[in-house]
C-alpha cells in the first residue's frame, strides 16, 4: 500500500535539510528514487532475511562514519554525524520503498530481537516512514541557517504530519486551537533555552582551564613550580616525527626560546612575529642562506604536530631553514626562532629542513639578565663551582659535571614555598627535580659569568613507534633545555638527568597500545583528508562502489522483480452490477466524507439507521426504498419512477445538510 | 389478505401468548412458510412447547407433541401394525408424525434409531413401514428441541443430520419487562388456553404460493452462494455449509420479504437470517473447539468479511 | 548483592515500561524518541538548531499529556471466554464493550490485563539456569528472561487491540487472540480502555474492573491408538454406575422374544401393539479400566522435564482408545482421581482439568503413589504409567504390578539421550517399555507402537 503523505512529507523534510546543510542537490537525488519507487508498478520482492543484511550493511557503514569523525574531529564528530543521517539510513528506507511494503520485521534493526524461524510470534514490524522523517528533520538542524525560518518550517512539517493521523472525531477548530497553542509555547521554550545557555556559559567561562592541551604560547610560559604531589602529564601523543635515519640520541625539537625569567615565568618582554612570506603554496623559507647552499644531501624530518585552534607554534629542529609541504595559511616567525603557523585544527605535517645553523637572532641583554631575586643565590653557586675562572667552554663542563654528579631526576614536590626559595631548594638542598628546574638553573648560571643564554621549551623525541614506523612524543616527553651562544653561535645544553624519560614511562598504563593504536587511526585519517586529496580519495571511492555494488548484487540475485497487478473489485466479476448508476450513491459519497464510515458488512439500512442527528431521516429511508427496488429487484423501476428519485436525491443534496457536531 | 396481513395475523396472535420473543417468533414464522424444520436448542421452561402449541392453535391445524426418551422405538414416532383378530388382517395405526406440527421434545434423548426414524420422515415426507410407503401431511413442520444441559445419558444429533433443519436458534430468557408481563396473563390461567384461531388453513396455503413469486436478483443470489463458500474456508472449520444452506437461506429470506411487505428480497434479509441458517451446518474441527471457536462466531466472521451489495 | 539490587529494579522498569507502553501511541513514542535526540544534539544551542526541535516536540507532548487526563464516559465490559484453551494453540474470544454514556465513542482501543505475581529471587534464579540460549551479558543481568518469566507465570501476553466506534449506549464487540504460554489458569483482571488525545500522541486511560477466569489445558501430541489388551473385569452397575455401588443393570434396546428369555424381561407395551412379546435387553458391562499414574516426584531433575510428562499423560489421555476400555483413574502424586464412568466427553475434560493444574512434589518419595495405587488395585484391569526416571523404587513397582497379572505400559523421560535404561521388569514387553527425551517427545511419541 502507497503512503503518498509520507512520502511527501519525506521529501519536505529532505528539501529542507538540503537548504540547511547547503546540500540541496544531494537531497532531490534522494528523494528523487522515493517519489518514482511510489508510481511505478514494479516491485522489488526483499525477503526478510534481505532485511537484516541491509539493515546490517547500514550499521556497518554507520560505524565506520563514527569510527572516522569522532577520530578526527573528537567530540566535534558528533555533528558531522547528526547532518549525514540521511544519508547513514537511506538503504534501509529505500528498500521499504522498492519492496512496496508498508514495514519491516523489526527484528532487522535490531540483532538481539532475531530469534530462530521457528518462532511461531508474530514479527514485530515497524514503518520506517515516519522515524526516518524524525530523523531527517533532526539532521537538518546540524545546519546552522536562519533559526526562525526553520523554526516556521518545522514547525509547518509538525503540523502535515499530524493532521495526516488525524482522527475523525477531533473536531478541527480543537485541533488548530491546540496546534497554535504548542507552537507558540515551543517558541517561548527555545528562546528561554538561548538565554539559559548564555548565562550558563558565562557562570562556566570562570571555571574552564585548559589542562588537556598544552598551547604553546610564545610570549610566556609558567614553569611547574608551584604544584604540590606529583607532577605527571599525559600518555597522549603530541608529535610525531619520520626520520630516515635511526636517532642515536634523543632529538630535541624546539617550540620557543624564552629570555627573561621573573617570578617563576619565563618570558619574552619584547617579541615580535614578523610574516614569512610561502615561496610556493606549501613552502616557506627562514634563512635564506641555508636555503640557498644547495645542501645535496638535505636533512630533513617529517613532524607532524596537533592544533587544536587555528593557530599554533610548531616543534622544529634548531636549525630548521625551510620547511615544505605543509598547506597553511600563513607562517610567522619571531627573533626568537619560533614559527607560529596558521593551519586549519587538526593534525599538521610538514618537512623540515634543518643545518647546524640555529634559528634565531643573536643575543641581546635580556640574554644575559638575571633578576635581582635570584642574583645572590646564583652568585654564590657560580662561586663555589668557581666558574669566574673559567673558559666559557670550561663553564659549562663544569656546570654539566655539577648537575650530573649531585642531583638526581623527580617529578614530586614536597613543600610549598615561594619560587626564589624553590630555585635555593632545589639547588642546595632537594637536589632533584624535573627538566624545567634543571633548565632554569642552567640557563641563569651561564648567565652569571656573561654566557647569553635563553630558556627553550619543546620536545624530547626518544620513543619509537613500531606500529606507526615513526618516533612519537607524548605529552610527558615535553622538555625544557637551555641553549647557550658560545664561540658566535647558539648550542644546545642539556642537563637533565638521562634517566627521565625511563622513568617517566615507567608508569605507563595497560591500555596504552589502545590509546595509542586510536590515536595512529585518528592522525592517519586527519592525515589522509588533509593532505592527499588527490590519489588516496580516488582508491577509497573506488572501494567503496565496490562494496555497494557488492551488497546491491547480493540483494537482487535473492529477490525477484513482481509486477503489481491492480486489481479492482468490480472488475473481477464478469456480471454487470444492475442499478450501479443508482443516484443514491452520491447521497452515500456525501455521508462517507461528512458522517460515519461504512463497515464492510454493513447494508445501507443498517447504516442509515447508524446516522445521528439527522432530522431527514425518514426522507433517506424513503430514497433507501426506492433504491433498493432498483438495484434489487429484478423488475427494477419504471422510468418515471427513476426520474422522481433522481429528483429527489439533487433535492435532498441541495437542502442544508447538518454538519456533523 | 396479502401475505404481509396473514403473517401480522399470525404474529399478534402468538404474540398474545409468548410474550418478549418477537425475533424468535419472526424467524420461527418464516421457517414455517418456507417449509423447513426448526430446532430450538434451549433450557427448559423457555417456553418451547407453548410456542409450537401457539402456532398450531393460531391456525387450526393438528398439533402433536412427542417426548422423547430413551427407550423410545422408532414405531412410538412413526406408527405400528396390529394385527386385528377379528378381521385377520394388520391394521396400521397412524404414529404421531401424521400431523401438521410436530413438536419433537429433548430429540437428543432418544436412541440414535429412533433419532433416525424421524429425521427420515423429515426428509423424505413419507414414511415406509411393512412395506407400504404412507405420505406425510403436505403441511408438515417439525419443531425439535434439545436440551443444551444434560450431556449425560444424551445422544446428540449427528452433524450429517442437522443439515435437514433449515434453522436452529434459541428462545432464551426474556427481559424483566416481559417476564413481569408473563407473570400478569398468566396469573388466573395460561393464554394458550383461551387462543382461538386466527387464520385458515387455505391463508397459509396462499401465503406460501406466494412465496414462490418472491423475486430475487441475481447478484443476491451469488451474494448467498458467496457467503455459504466462505464458510468452507475458514480456518478451524472441518465441514463448511452444503447447498441445502444456500436452498434454506434463499427460502427463508423470501418469507421475510413478504412478512415485510415487499416483492422481493433485499440484503438485509439475508443478514438477519444468515447466523440461524447456517451456524448449525458447520462441523468445527477438534482444536478449533477447544480455542473457544463456535460456529456462530464463524459465521459472523464471514459476514464480515464478504462485502455487501449496497 | 548487585544481582539482587538489580532484580528489585526489574518490576520498577517492567511497570514503567508497561505504563508507557499503554500511555504513549506509536506516534507518541516516536515524538518522545525525538525529543530525546533532539536534546542530546541541541545541548549547545550555537552548534545545531535541534533545540528549536526539541522545543516544538516538548510542547507537542507536553499538551498532549494535558489533554490524556480527561476521559469522559462510562463503560462496562464483558468477556465471552470458552471453559478451556490448550498451551500454545491461538486461543480467541470475544469482548463486549457497553458504552453506557450517551456520547458515541470513537478511536477506542482496548489493552486486557492479566493478574500475575512477581517472581521471588529464588525462583528467577531457578528459572535462570534452565534456560542457556542466550549470550552472557543477559544471562547476568537476566531482565529478558526475567520478562519471560513474568509473562509465562501471568500465561499469556494480550496486544492492544482497538475497537469500533461505539455509539451511545449500545455494545461493540471485538475478537482478542491470545496464546497461552503455560497450563493452569490465566486470570483477567481488568480492562483498560485507551482513547487518544487529539493530536494522537498520548492516551487516556480508563480502567474498568472485570475478573475472569480461563484454564489452560496442558499441550497435547498426537499419539497412535493404545490398545492394552488386559482381562475384563465386571463391573457392577453397568455403564453409569460402574464407580459407585448398585445393581441396575444398562437398558440397551428392544428386541424380538427368544426362547429361553426370562419372562420378566417382556416389554408389556410393545407386546401389546404387537402379536408377539418383545424383550427389554440389559447389557452387563465388562471393560477394560485403565488407570493412569502420573509421577511428580520430580526430585533434582528440571521442572520442564514435569510439564512433558504432563504433556505427554494428556496426550495419552486424548488418543482414540480403544471403545471397550475406559480411563478413568489417575493417579498423581498423593493424590487418586476417580472420574464417574461415561463414554462421553466430560470425563476427559475433566481429566484435563485436573492435569492442567498438577504441581511437582518437591518433597514426599515415590513409595507414597505405589501405596496408593496398590490400594486401589481391585478395579484395575491396565495400568499406563508416565515415570520422571527409571530409579529401583519404580522399578520394583512395576514388578509387583505385573505380579498381579496387571499389563503395565511404561513410559519414562529423561532429560538427554545420552541416559539409556535397561527395561528390567519390562524385559519381556520391550514394546510396552519406552523412554522419552525431553526435547524429541512429538517425535517418539509417534513412533510408539504397542
Amino acid at each position: 500500500m502507497k503512503d503518498y503523505k509520507a512520502s511527501a512529507l519525506i521529501t519536505l523534510a529532505l528539501l529542507m535539510w538540503g537548504w540547511q546543510n547547503n546540500a540541496l542537490s544531494p537531497a532531490i537525488s534522494l528523494a528523487l528514487p522515493l517519489l518514482i519507487a511510489q508510481w511505478v508498478h514494479w516491485r522489488l520482492e526483499i525477503s526478510d532475511i534481505n532485511f537484516n543484511r541491509i539493515a546490517d550493511f547500514t550499521s556497518v557503514l554507520f560505524f565506520l562514519f563514527i569510527v572516522i569523525q569522532f577520530s578526527t574531529k573528537s567530540a566535534h564528530g558528533i555533528f558531522a554525524i547528526l547532518a549525514a543521517l540521511p544519508y547513514l539510513f537511506y538503504p534501509l528506507i529505500l528498500a521499504q520503498y522498492l519492496g512496496q511494503v508498508e514495514n519491516i520485521p523489526l527484528h532487522s534493526l535490531f540483532v538481539s530481537m532475531r530469534k530462530k524461524p521457528s518462532d511461531k510470534d508474530e514479527i514485530e514490524r515497524i514503518n520506517l516512514n515516519y522515524p526516518y522523517l524524525m530523523a531527517v528533520i533532526i539532521s537538518a538542524s546540524a545546519g546552522l541557517k536562519h533559526g526562525s525560518y526553520f523554526y516556521i518550517c518545522i514547525a509547518a512539517l509538525a503540523a502535515l504530519s499530524l493532521y495526516s493521523i488525524r482522527s475523525r472525531r477531533v473536531k478541527i477548530y480543537t485541533w488548530i486551537t491546540l496546534l497554535a497553542l504548542s507552537i507558540s509555547m515551543g517558541y517561548v521554550i527555545q528562546n528561554g533555552l538561548k538565554i539559559a545557555q548564555s548565562k550558563f556559559e558565562i557562570m562556566a567561562s570562570t571555571f574552564i582551564e585548559q589542562m588537556m592541551w598544552r598551547n604553546r604560547d610564545p610570549d610566556k610560559t609558567r614553569i611547574a613550580f608551584g604544584y604540590i604531589g606529583k607532577l605527571k602529564l599525559s600518555d597522549q601523543i603530541h608529535v610525531r616525527v619520520q626520520s630516515n635515519e635511526t636517532l642515536i640520541e634523543p632529538l630535541l625539537l624546539r617550540e620557543a626560546s624564552y629570555t627573561s625569567f621573573k617570578f617563576g615565568l619565563w618570558i619574552n618582554d619584547d617579541s615580535w612575529f614578523e610574516s614569512v612570506d610561502p615561496t610556493t603554496d606549501k613552502e616557506w623559507i627562514f634563512d635564506e642562506s641555508s636555503a640557498t647552499a644547495g645542501n645535496t644531501r638535505p636533512e630533513k624530518y617529517t613532524i607532524s604536530t596537533y592544533f587544536k585552534g587555528d593557530r599554533g607554534v610548531i616543534p622544529l629542529p634548531h636549525g630548521t631553514y625551510r620547511i615544505n609541504n605543509v598547506p597553511a595559511t600563513e607562517a610567522e616567525l619571531n627573533q626568537f626562532g619560533a614559527v607560529n603557523l596558521g593551519m586549519k585544527p587538526g593534525w599538521v605535517r610538514y618537512d623540515a629542513y634543518f643545518d647546524n645553523e640555529m634559528l634565531g637572532a643573536a643575543p641581546g641583554e635580556a640574554d644575559l639578565t638575571i633578576h635581582k631575586n635570584y642574583q645572590s643565590i646564583l652568585m654564590k653557586l657560580a662561586n663555589e663551582l668557581d666558574l669566574y675562572s673559567k673558559t666559557p667552554n670550561e663553564v659549562i663542563q663544569t656546570v654539566e659535571q655539577f648537575f650530573r654528579e649531585n642531583f638526581s631526576y623527580s617529578l614530586e614536590q614536597y613543600r610549598s614555598m615561594r619560587g626564589k626559595n624553590r630555585l635555593e631548594d632545589f639547588l642546595y638542598h632537594r637536589r632533584e627535580g624535573h627538566c624545567e628546574y634543571f633548565a632554569t638553573a642552567t640557563t641563569l648560571l651561564l648567565r652569571t659569568v656573561g654566557i647569553p643564554t635563553r630558556y627553550t621549551v619543546g620536545y624530547s623525541i626518544q620513543e619509537y613507534s613500531l606500529l606507526e614506523k615513526q618516533y612519537i612524543a607524548r605529552a610527558r616527553d615535553a622538555h625544557s633545555w637551555t641553549i647557550a651562544y658560545v664561540g658566535d653561535q647558539w648550542i644546545v645544553l642539556d642537563n637533565t638527568p638521562a634517566v627521565w624519560a625511563p622513568l617517566e614511562s615507567a608508569d605507563e598504563n595497560w591500555w596504552q597500545p589502545i590509546a595509542d593504536l586510536w590515536s595512529w587511526l585518528g592522525y592517519s585519517v586527519s592525515i589522509w583528508r588533509d593532505y592527499s586529496k588527490d590519489q588516496n580519495n580516488f582508491a577509497i571511492q573506488i572501494m567503496l562502489i565496490i562494496v555497494i555494488i557488492y551488497f546491491f548484487w547480493r540483494l537482487f540475485t535473492d529477490s525477484r522483480f513482481i509486477k503489481i497487478r491492480q486489481t479492482t473489485a468490480l472488475q473481477k466479476s464478469n456480471m454487470s452490477v444492475p442499478g450501479s448508476d443508482s443516484p443514491l450513491y452520491k447521497l452515500t459519497n456525501l455521508l462517507e466524507e461528512r458522517g460515519i464510515k461504512r463497515l464492510n458488512e454493513e447494508t445501507l439500512s443498517t447504516w442509515f439507521l447508524r446516522q445521528e442527528n439527522n432530522y431527514q431521516q425518514r426522507s433517506l429511508l424513503t430514497l433507501l426504498d426506492l433504491h433498493y427496488r432498483y438495484r434489487f429487484d429484478p423488475v427494477g423501476l419504471t422510468t418515471g419512477e427513476l426520474e422522481e428519485f433522481e429528483d429527489h436525491v439533487v433535492r435532498l443534496l441541495d437542502s442544508p445538510y447538518p454538519s456533523r457536531q | 389478505m396479502t401475505g404481509k396481513e396473514i403473517y401480522q395475523k399470525l404474529y399478534d396472535n402468538i404474540g398474545n401468548v409468548i410474550k418478549g420473543q418477537s425475533g424468535a417468533i419472526r424467524k420461527l414464522l418464516a421457517a414455517f412458510f418456507s417449509g423447513g424444520h426448526v430446532l430450538l436448542e434451549d433450557v427448559p421452561g423457555t417456553g418451547k412447547t407453548t410456542l409450537a402449541k401457539a402456532l398450531a392453535r393460531s391456525i387450526d391445524i393438528q398439533y402433536h407433541r412427542i417426548q422423547f426418551t430413551p427407550d423410545l422405538l422408532p414405531s412410538d414416532i412413526l406408527g405400528v401394525s396390529i394385527f386385528d383378530p377379528a378381521t385377520q388382517t394388520f391394521n396400521f395405526h397412524q404414529g404421531p408424525v401424521f400431523t401438521n406440527i410436530l413438536l419433537a421434545d429433548e430429540i437428543n434423548r432418544a436412541s440414535p434409531r429412533t433419532q433416525s426414524a424421524l429425521l427420515e420422515a423429515m426428509a423424505e415426507s413419507q414414511v415406509s413401514i411393512d412395506g407400504n410407503i404412507l405420505q406425510l401431511n403436505k403441511m408438515f413442520f417439525v419443531i425439535a428441541t434439545q436440551n443444551p444441559i444434560e450431556f449425560h445419558g444424551t445422544y446428540p444429533l449427528p452433524e450429517a443430520q442437522m443439515d435437514r433443519f433449515a434453522m436452529r436458534f434459541k428462545l432464551g430468557f426474556v427481559s424483566t419487562e416481559s417476564e413481569v408481563m408473563i407473570l400478569s396473563d398468566q396469573n388466573k390461567q395460561h393464554p394458550i388456553d383461551t387462543l382461538l384461531p386466527c387464520i385458515n388453513h387455505e391463508d397459509v396455503l396462499t401465503l406460501k404460493q406466494s412465496l414462490h413469486e418472491i423475486r430475487i436478483s441475481d447478484e443476491l443470489k451469488r451474494y448467498i452462494v458467496d457467503i455459504i463458500r466462505a464458510t468452507r474456508n475458514i480456518k478451524g472449520v472441518q465441514h463448511g455449509a452444503s447447498p441445502r444452506a444456500s436452498l434454506a437461506l434463499m427460502k427463508t429470506a423470501q418469507a421475510l420479504a413478504i412478512f415485510d411487505g415487499k416483492e422481493f428480497v433485499s440484503p438485509d434479509h439475508i443478514q438477519e437470517l444468515a447466523t440461524t441458517v447456517i451456524a448449525h451446518r458447520i462441523v468445527l474441527d477438534p482444536e478449533a473447539l477447544f480455542s473457544g471457536v463456535t460456529a456462530e462466531d464463524v459465521v459472523t466472521e464471514t459476514l464480515g468479511n464478504t462485502p455487501v451489495p449496497i | 548483592m548487585i544481582r539482587k539490587l538489580i532484580f528489585r529494579s526489574f518490576s520498577i522498569i517492567h511497570r514503567l515500561s508497561q505504563w508507557s507502553r499503554k500511555k504513549l501511541t506509536s506516534a507518541g513514542t516516536l515524538v518522545f524518541t525525538g525529543i530525546i535526540f533532539s536534546a542530546v544534539f541541541g545541548i549547545d544551542t550555537r552548534q545545531t538548531h535541534s533545540f528549536l526541535i526539541f522545543s516544538l516536540l516538548f510542547s507537542l507532548l507536553l499538551l498532549s499529556f494535558l489533554f490524556s487526563l480527561f476521559f469522559r464516559g462510562r463503560f462496562s465490559v464483558q468477556r465471552d471466554l470458552p471453559e478451556y484453551c490448550t498451551v500454545g494453540k491461538t486461543m480467541q474470544y470475544r469482548v463486549k464493550i457497553k458504552n453506557e454514556s450517551d456520547i458515541t465513542q470513537e478511536d477506542l482501543s482496548i489493552v486486557e490485563e492479566l493478574g500475575c505475581v512477581m517472581p521471588e529471587y529464588s525462583e528467577f534464579l531457578r528459572h535462570l539456569k534452565l534456560d542457556n540460549k542466550t549470550n552472557r551479558f543477559d544471562r547476568y543481568i537476566g531482565y529478558p528472561r526475567w520478562l519471560k518469566l513474568v509473562q509465562f507465570k501471568r500465561g499469556a501476553s494480550i496486544k492492544m487491540t482497538p475497537i469500533k466506534s461505539i455509539p451511545a449506549k449500545t455494545t461493540s464487540s471485538t475478537v482478542i487472540k491470545l496464546i497461552p504460554k503455560r497450563r493452569g489458569y490465566i486470570h483477567f483482571k481488568r480492562s483498560v480502555l485507551l482513547k487518544p488525545d487529539p493530536f494522537g500522541l498520548s492516551n487516556a486511560f480508563k480502567n474498568i474492573t472485570q475478573a475472569n477466569t480461563v484454564l489452560v489445558l496442558p499441550k497435547r501430541y498426537k499419539v497412535p491408538t493404545i490398545s492394552l489388551p488386559g482381562i475384563r473385569r465386571y463391573q457392577r452397575g453397568g455403564v453409569h454406575h460402574a464407580g459407585s455401588v448398585g445393581d441396575s443393570q444398562e437398558f440397551i434396546s428392544l428386541r424380538d422374544y427368544r426362547p429361553g428369555d426370562p419372562i420378566k424381561n417382556i416389554h408389556w407395551r410393545s407386546f401389546a401393539k404387537q402379536s408377539i412379546p418383545v424383550i427389554k435387553e440389559y447389557q452387563d458391562e465388562f471393560f477394560v479400566r485403565m488407570g493412569m499414574v502420573l509421577d511428580t516426584f520430580i526430585e533434582n531433575k528440571n521442572e520442564l522435564l514435569f510439564e512433558e510428562a504432563v504433556s505427554v499423560t494428556a496426550s495419552l489421555i486424548e488418543s482414540p482408545s480403544n471403545n471397550d476400555s475406559l480411563l478413568d483413574l489417575m493417579f498423581i502424586g498423593n493424590e487418586a482421581y476417580k472420574f464417574t464412568s461415561d463414554r462421553g466427553v466430560s470425563n476427559l475434560n475433566r481429566m484435563l482439568e485436573v492435569l492442567a493444574c498438577v504441581n511437582v512434589c518437591h518433597d514426599k518419595s515415590f513409595e507414597n503413589l505405589s501405596t496408593l495405587v496398590f490400594r486401589n488395585i481391585d478395579s484395575l484391569s491396565a495400568l499406563m504409567c508416565i515415570f520422571l526416571g527409571w530409579d529401583q523404587a519404580r522399578q520394583e513397582f512395576v514388578k509387583k504390578i505385573r505380579a498381579l497379572n496387571i499389563p503395565v505400559l511404561v513410559v519414562v523421560l529423561e532429560e538427554s539421550s545420552e541416559i539409556k535404561h535397561d527395561a528390567g521388569p519390562m524385559e519381556d514387553q520391550p514394546r510396552r517399555f519406552h523412554v522419552l527425551h525431553q526435547n524429541k517427545i512429538e517425535d517418539q511419541l509417534q513412533d510408539i507402537t504397542f
